[in-house]
């Protein structure tokens, strides 16, 4: 792109994947979108300027953490693994949640700002993080919203661990926690053993536009918290939206990222003007993100160009100046009568919709698996590990393994698994939005 | 990605995925690259440009631009393909006798005799031939075993983002109007950001309501402005040229240069350089393009400093062969998935009553002559599939046409052609026509020369554009499958400058 980045924010890159070509009276465009940010370096990597970052880690200290004990001093363990592995200069808070939020360290409605003396600090401050009482989540994206919201930083993110089901709180009340942090502050969630809810889980991190996942062991905890805030330290620009442009009397099908998982920003929109909306992609270290737009366009006459879409990152600008564009990418039809042509289909297209349709099988085979319905449960979990087995998705089809037994990989043929692991079956529902690149053509 | 490597309004380095100039914002998508040539046609008199030798280099070089689908056999109109009369316009170099010979030429070949249908007798022949090499020019190798012909690459997957048109710029004889001056370095990303979107009426001709952005598409209803490219017409005193984007294609990727040179003994050399870009390809529109302007620029040096017309066309094409591979990255060199840019080119230069033409590929030209007075001839073998066939003997005409891979080509221009084969071919003229270099987007329609001079408005040598524009009108009538374009060279020159040298010197 042409120069007109700061420096510290990354260089972002678009690449569009499509096959342009619509028959005579074709409507439906999609196109792959390739978002790549360079440039900016990771945490490992960065050194000196002080951080414009802030982190609240919140650690679930309900009753059932002490069963077994190991497990809250697992969470402790892998909270001082997180305060280690934070930069010097980036502010940082600890709550415990338990059907109430309570600031750990540092207190009084403040962060403290990261360095040898605050590290130590925080650590020893974690043999307060005791196990008792109940789970109210929405009050611990609260508090730590409040904390964010006072640090003034640019880059904000929270890492939040449970054990266990959210219930002293309702499924509204922490919905309408969510809908007044979403864009407030990114969120990483970790569900730890096996009594947790996923959709509670994947619906925090979702709204807030971070990962989720699960410990199954709790002596995992310190590693996988460590990733989480290396991950987090790698973030160099906060609040990129993707917008997207399109013609008059179009329709905007779906707007999905999907890798690298799989999340579905269609209802995200917010209208900028009557053809441009907004939808939220979070924050960017050096990665690479896919989207799948699909619009659907008035069609035009063979031998006519349109543009469907226009692609773009922007980062929106304090005060009256205009957000700035990061990177942009076209999203074309033509309509031709050479059949050839409109009837490729594009590699990246077809391999996504798979994608999709393999985290879709997933889910729905595991809900017909919960609610006994053998047969529509066969059916989905056997197409997810023919899709899996098609696409290299091999993550995946190792975790579908451990629920089914693959008669016919090919075919889709499974038998349902007795006896499956919840840790298993826990992992495979939240690992199920995961997804592969296309293969490279050999 | 389409690119151009710097900036065209302030010289700034490109990088690749640039879509506006980073140094002054400037769109990139429009941009025209400059034209050789272009500053001698800026002078009011066209004469005295074309006469005096230091404008002689460049001459008028004109290049247009345009789209091609011809490779598939699918949009060729087989009904015409398989005609006994294809055999009359069809030329040999076998016979060594031919009529007008000039000493280095004496073994060229002439019009198959029998065949031609009485255009061919040797010594009242209507042309002479001068030909290749003793095996003449049209003698195409059969395909190697193992190797079949190389069909049409086959369609690229689409990671095309962005189409750059690379336009030529207007000339002085331009029928086109010049394009609007483009605002200065305002940020054109700023115009998708305003918050109310301003609606004036406007400059969209389809929506009719929106205007048009810089990258060349509707703000509002999204369609894609009409290009420069899709509609081309050129003159010059002695040729003319029109280039259409048909009916049926989205993007022009044909291409024409026109151009004239003063030769050293005050002759006039009359170029006419048409190039066809292969749709399948990558940026077949830049190769169509590249091709007709290295090839004409070429054959104007070259001619203006006195080259031998043969040895200066196979020169020409082995330049306009040089700026399409060009235009493939490096790093796909050796990548078979990589489709790289490819085009064919046909140009006919006419000196005095010297007619030379060259060509690789299945762009083709014709000699028409006036008044009935000798039989219609093309003048080029096309390097495709079937004439391949026919050629080595292994089907009949008849069967090689009507096989889906009749229309093939088997000779082009671009990075990935396995070999490099340029035809010439020479010919004097002594009855007044025209001769017709065009695309097979206009042969697609009128394939026989026989066909094309029915179908060729009378007074064309008089009036070579408006010719042009009615044999174009030809193609757009019978369907406009495919991007059309067709150079027409009225013999003698309209302005009389074939007449010669000894005028001009007086
Ligand atoms: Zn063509
Ligand atoms: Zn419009």
């Amino acid at each position: 792109m042409a120069s007109f980045e700061k420096p510290e924010v990354p260089v972002f890159s678009t690449e569009v994947f499509q096959n342009e070509y619509l028959p005579e009276g074709g409507a439906e465009v999609n196109a792959i979108v390739t978002v790549t940010a360079t440039g900016g370096g990771t945490g490992a990597v960065r050194t000196g300027a002080p951080a414009d970052a802030a982190v609240v880690v919140m650690v679930d200290c309900s009753g059932s953490m002490d069963h077994p004990p190991a497990k809250m001093r697992n969470a402790r363990d892998a909270t001082a693994a997180a305060i280690d592995t934070l930069r010097d200069g980036v502010s940082f808070a600890v709550v415990a949640g338990t059907h109430t939020a309570r600031e750990i360290f540092p207190g009084g409605g403040r962060l403290a700002v990261a360095d040898a003396t605050t590290r130590e600090q925080a650590k020893f401050a974690l043999r307060k993080l005791t196990a008792s009482g109940g789970t109210a989540i929405g009050s611990w994206l609260a508090l730590a919203d409040a904390l964010l919201a006072g640090a003034g930083a640019s880059i904000r993110h929270g890492i939040l661990l449970t054990d266990g089901r959210n219930e002293h709180e309702s499924p509204q009340e922490l919905r309408a926690v969510l809908d007044a942090c979403a864009g407030h502050f990114t969120c990483d969630c970790r569900g730890v053993g096996t009594d947790w809810e996923v959709k509670e889980v994947t619906q925090v991190a979702s709204a807030l536009l971070g990962t989720a996942d699960i410990v199954a062991d709790p002596g995992h905890l310190a590693e996988d918290f460590r990733q989480m805030m290396e991950s987090a330290m790698g973030k160099e620009v906060a609040d990129v939206q993707l917008r997207l442009w399109t013609p008059a009397n179009s329709l905007i099908a779906f707007v999905k990222q999907v890798a690298p998982s799989v999340a579905d920003l269609t209802a995200r929109r917010a209208d900028v003007n009557a053809r441009t909306g907004d939808y939220p992609t979070g924050s960017w270290g050096d990665e690479s993100r896919d989207y799948h737009v699909c619009v659907r366009v008035q069609p035009a006459g063979v031998g006519q160009e349109m543009l469907a879409a226009r692609v773009s990152l922007v980062l929106p600008s304090a005060g009256d100046e205009p957000p700035r564009v990061l990177g942009q990418g076209l999203v074309r039809a033509v309509w031709t009568d050479d059949m050839a042509a409109s009837t490729r289909i594009s590699p990246q297209v077809a391999h996504y919709t798979g994608q999709a349709e393999l985290a879709g099988a997933i889910q729905q085979g595991l809900e017909a698996r919960k609610a006994g319905d053998t047969d529509r449960a066969t059916a989905k979990l056997g197409r997810a590990v023919q899709l899996a087995a098609e696409s290299g998705n091999e993550d995946t089809a190792k975790l579908l393994a451990k629920v089914v037994d693959v008669v016919d990989e090919a075919k889709g043929t499974v038998r349902l698994k007795r006896g499956v692991a919840d840790a298993d079956e826990m992992t495979l529902e939240t690992r199920s939005t995961k997804t592969v690149r296309v293969k490279k053509q050999a | 990605m389409p690119q151009l490597t710097v900036c065209p309004s302030c010289a700034e380095h490109l990088e690749p995925e640039d879509k506006f100039c980073g140094n002054c914002g400037a769109p990139l998508a429009d941009a025209d690259p400059p034209l050789l040539g272009a500053e001698h046609l800026t002078g009011a008199d066209a004469d005295a440009e074309h006469l005096t030798g230091a404008d002689a280099d460049a001459g008028h070089l004109t290049g247009a631009d345009a789209d091609a689908e011809h490779l598939t056999g699918a949009d060729a109109d087989a009904g015409h393909l398989t005609g006994a009369d294809a055999d009359a316009e069809h030329l040999t170099g076998a016979d060594p006798d031919a009529g007008h010979l000039t000493g280095a030429d004496a073994d060229a070949g002439h019009l198959a005799g029998a065949d031609a249908a009485g255009a061919g007798r040797d010594g009242e022949s209507a042309f002479g031939v001068i030909g290749d090499a003793p095996t003449g020019s049209y003698s195409l190798a059969p395909p190697a075993p193992g190797h079949p012909p190389q069909a049409a690459p086959a369609p690229q997957a689409a990671p095309i983002p962005v189409t750059v048109p690379v336009s030529s710029s207007t000339a002085e004889r331009s029928v086109v109007p010049p394009a609007p001056p483009r605002a200065g370095a305002v940020d054109p990303r700023q115009g998708m950001l305003a918050q109310p979107e301003p609606e004036p009426a406007g400059d969209c001709v389809s929506c009719e309501a929106g205007t048009v952005g810089d990258d060349g598409f509707c703000t509002r209803c999204g369609h894609r402005a009409p290009r420069e490219r899709d509609h081309v017409e050129r003159q010059l005193p002695t040729v003319a040229a029109v280039s259409d984007k048909g009916l049926r294609h989205h993007r022009n990727e044909d291409a024409f240069a026109l151009a004239e040179a003063e030769r050293p003994d005050g002759g006039r050399a009359i170029i006419a350089v048409v190039c066809d870009g292969v749709s399948s390809a990558t940026r077949p529109d830049e190769a169509s393009a590249a091709a007709s302007q290295a090839g004409g620029a070429q054959l104007a040096n070259d001619l203006a400093d006195g080259a031998e017309p043969r040895q200066a066309m196979h020169e020409a094409l082995l330049t306009a062969a040089a700026a399409v591979s060009a235009l493939a990255p490096p790093e796909a060199a050796g990548d078979p998935h990589f489709n790289a840019p490819a085009c064919t080119c046909v140009s006919a230069v006419l000196i005095g009553d010297l007619l030379t033409v060259g060509w690789i590929g299945d762009s083709r030209a014709y000699w028409i002559p006036a008044g009935g007075t000798q039989e219609p001839a093309r003048l080029t073998e096309d390097d495709s599939w079937a004439a391949r066939m026919v050629e080595a003997g292994l089907m009949s005409e008849a069967d090689a046409y009507a096989d889906p891979r009749a229309h093939a080509i088997t000779g082009w221009l671009g990075a990935d052609a396995e070999e490099l084969d340029p035809h010439t071919a020479s010919f004097h003229l002594d009855t007044p026509g025209v001769v017709l270099v065009c695309t097979d987007g206009l042969w697609n329609y009128a394939e026989s020369a026989a066909e094309l001079a029915a179908v060729l408005p009378s007074g064309a040598r008089t009036d070579p554009l408006g010719c042009a524009r009615s044999l174009v009108q030809v193609a757009l009538d019978g369907g406009g499958h495919d991007n059309v374009t067709v150079a027409v060279l009225p013999f003698p020159a309209v302005d009389g400058g074939a007449e010669g040298a000894g005028e001009r010197r007086a």
